[in-house]
């Protein structure tokens, strides 16, 4: 039997929610229209599944599924490219990345702009998000091994642009 | 390994300045999707498995696609009826090309889902003109009488829905009622707490978006989720007024050359603050999007703001002939034809009215408060 939940429970839910997904959303883009945009879809997705939500514990994971399974069809789109901004649309690699200071956050977001949108999303799940591989494949809709390989050449780019300080040469797929 | 870059994305993360959620605008998408869900409910059943617990839920499914939520520039539940105006017991929508003539005279209009519904009664009179009776008419002019006779209320619809709202009196009482205008049924009839002694109605004014009534009463609005059954004191509508709560957007006026402020009627967060000398007029177009501001001390034309950028475009002519399509584009109507203006651009079109089509008489338009 589905809980019937009231839009005023719905309401607290999605303050609450909120801040977490905005936070994913930012990471995943890198940019803070379309992250708004892109939390806003997503929860507009959870409102409409609400009624067949049979424990609402489990709704804010859902939500996050959404927003991840929505970035994805985003990223899907021939016009994607398009529409980030072009610094982090042009997706070639600096020259002088090494001299970065890896501490510095400006430093990070850069480079987190030269990665493909699926490596980059495999980052922010697995990094920030600290899902596993099978749970990142599952949130993505790929296989284990696609996450892995992009996982590896995500971090080979990371490196590149950060510093093995930041990206150690031994890292590897192992935050199953 | 990787404990450093997971640093840095949380560090990057906490340092964000996360904006206010706009709860009313999540709630009407969500609305949208799960209609356009209904529509589409039958031809897939998808089990999600969500990440956080493990749990499965079950939804139906339905259109993934992103661009009909962020990039929608109108919302896709209104019905397609274009410009729609009455003269006498004769309704025109789609700017005349379509007609219905009605039993009585046309006194109100109320856009829906489903088509406009018609408030009607002898004369057109507003005060002292009951009883009024309800139809439905589609967008292709086809015409269903709802049974529904009421007396001197204020009854409400939301663009992307196919309800009527109004307010009943229940001996000292008053009780949201709630008509599905596809059928005619009722759906809901919900008893509201509170005291109603204003504005000489037989019952409270109420305003509707998405499954909440905003009703009108002494001290504040109450609001009242049909669907649930709850009701609760809203700390965003004020009472003692018109609840018109557009799209989950509402306008409050802060005092005497203060600025009017948009609002969502959920959080109550501010929208849009506008400033148009000392006693600034402010309606919202029937989804919200859009506020037609009338600075009371200049003599003619009026600004037409866009909620959400914050925009305007001026609008030549006298605000209350301009009346508003059921997704938000603003419409006048003369004896000269119809002119259909943007109100992102403020440019209007015009076009001659249909032959046959004579506005002499009392012609109203929808989007206009015809109400005592």
């Amino acid at each position: 039997m589905a809980h019937r939940v009231s839009d005023q429970e719905f309401t607290e839910f999605v303050q609450a929610a909120w801040p977490g997904l905005y936070r994913t959303a930012y990471l995943l883009l890198g940019d803070r229209g379309l992250a708004e945009d892109l939390v806003q879809t997503a929860l507009a997705k959870t409102y409409a599944a609400w009624p067949g939500v049979r424990d609402v514990q489990a709704a804010p994971g859902y939500a996050r599924t959404t927003l991840v399974n929505t970035a994805s069809s985003w990223f899907r789109r021939k016009s994607w490219r398009n529409e980030l901004p072009h610094e982090l649309a042009s997706g070639e690699l600096p020259d002088d990345a090494q001299d970065h200071d890896p501490s510095d956050r400006p430093a990070l977001l850069e480079a987190l702009g030269h990665l493909p949108p699926r490596q980059r999303a495999v980052v922010v799940l697995r990094f920030y998000e600290d899902l596993s591989v099978a749970e990142t494949a599952h949130a993505l809709g790929c296989s284990a091994g696609t996450v892995k390989s992009q996982t590896s050449k995500a971090l080979d780019t990371l490196r590149r642009l950060l510093g093995e300080a930041v990206v150690p040469l031994t890292t590897g797929a192992t935050h199953d | 390994m990787t404990e450093r870059l997971s640093a840095l994305l949380h560090q990057e993360a906490d340092s964000l300045d996360v904006p206010t959620p706009l709860v009313g605008d999540v709630l009407t998408a969500g609305r949208r999707v799960r209609r356009r869900r209904r529509l589409t409910q039958g031809v897939a059943v998808v089990a999600v498995l969500a990440v956080a617990g493990g749990t499965a839920l079950l939804v139906g499914g339905g259109s993934d696609s992103p661009d009909a939520l962020v990039a929608d520039p109108a919302p896709t539940g209104t019905a397609d009826v274009g410009a729609v105006f009455s003269v006498g017991n004769t309704v025109y929508l789609h700017g005349g090309t379509t007609s219905a003539t009605l039993p009585e005279v046309v006194q109100a209009m109320y856009p829906t889902s489903a088509g406009v519904v018609l408030r009607t009664n002898k004369d057109g009179s507003s005060d002292g003109g009951a009883p009024f009776h309800f139809e439905l008419v589609r967008p292709d002019g086809t015409v269903q009488d709802l049974g529904l006779t009421l007396g001197e209320v204020v009854p409400a619809t939301d663009p992307n829905e196919p309800y009527l709202a109004y307010a009943a009196a229940r001996g000292d009482s008053s009780q949201v009622v709630v008509v599905d205008v596809t059928s005619g049924d009722e759906v809901a009839r919900v008893d509201v707490p509170d005291e109603f002694s204003w504005g000489g109605w037989e019952a409270p004014p109420v305003g509707l978006a998405g499954d909440v009534v905003y009703v009108g009463m002494d001290k504040k609005a109450v609001t009242v989720n049909w669907r649930t059954g709850e009701s609760s004191t809203s700390d965003v509508v004020p009472g003692g007024g018109i609840p018109i709560v557009s799209g989950g957007h509402v306008v409050v006026q802060h005092g005497e050359s203060k600025p009017v402020s948009v609002v969502d009627a959920t959080t109550g967060a501010t929208l849009l603050d506008v400033r148009a000398g000392a006693y600034p007029y402010v309606t919202l177009s029937p989804d919200g999007r859009f506020a037609k501001v009338v600075d009371q001390e200049k003599e003619q034309g009026f600004e037409l703001y866009t909620v959400e950028t914050g925009a305007s475009v001026p609008i030549h002519g006298a605000p209350w002939e301009f009346g508003w399509t059921s997704d938000g584009e603003l419409f006048s109507v003369s004896s000269q034809g119809v002119d259909v203006c943007s109100p992102t651009t403020g440019e209007c079109s015009g076009s001659p009215l249909p032959a046959g089509v004579s506005v002499d008489g009392d012609l109203r338009v929808m989007g206009l408060m015809y109400e005592s």
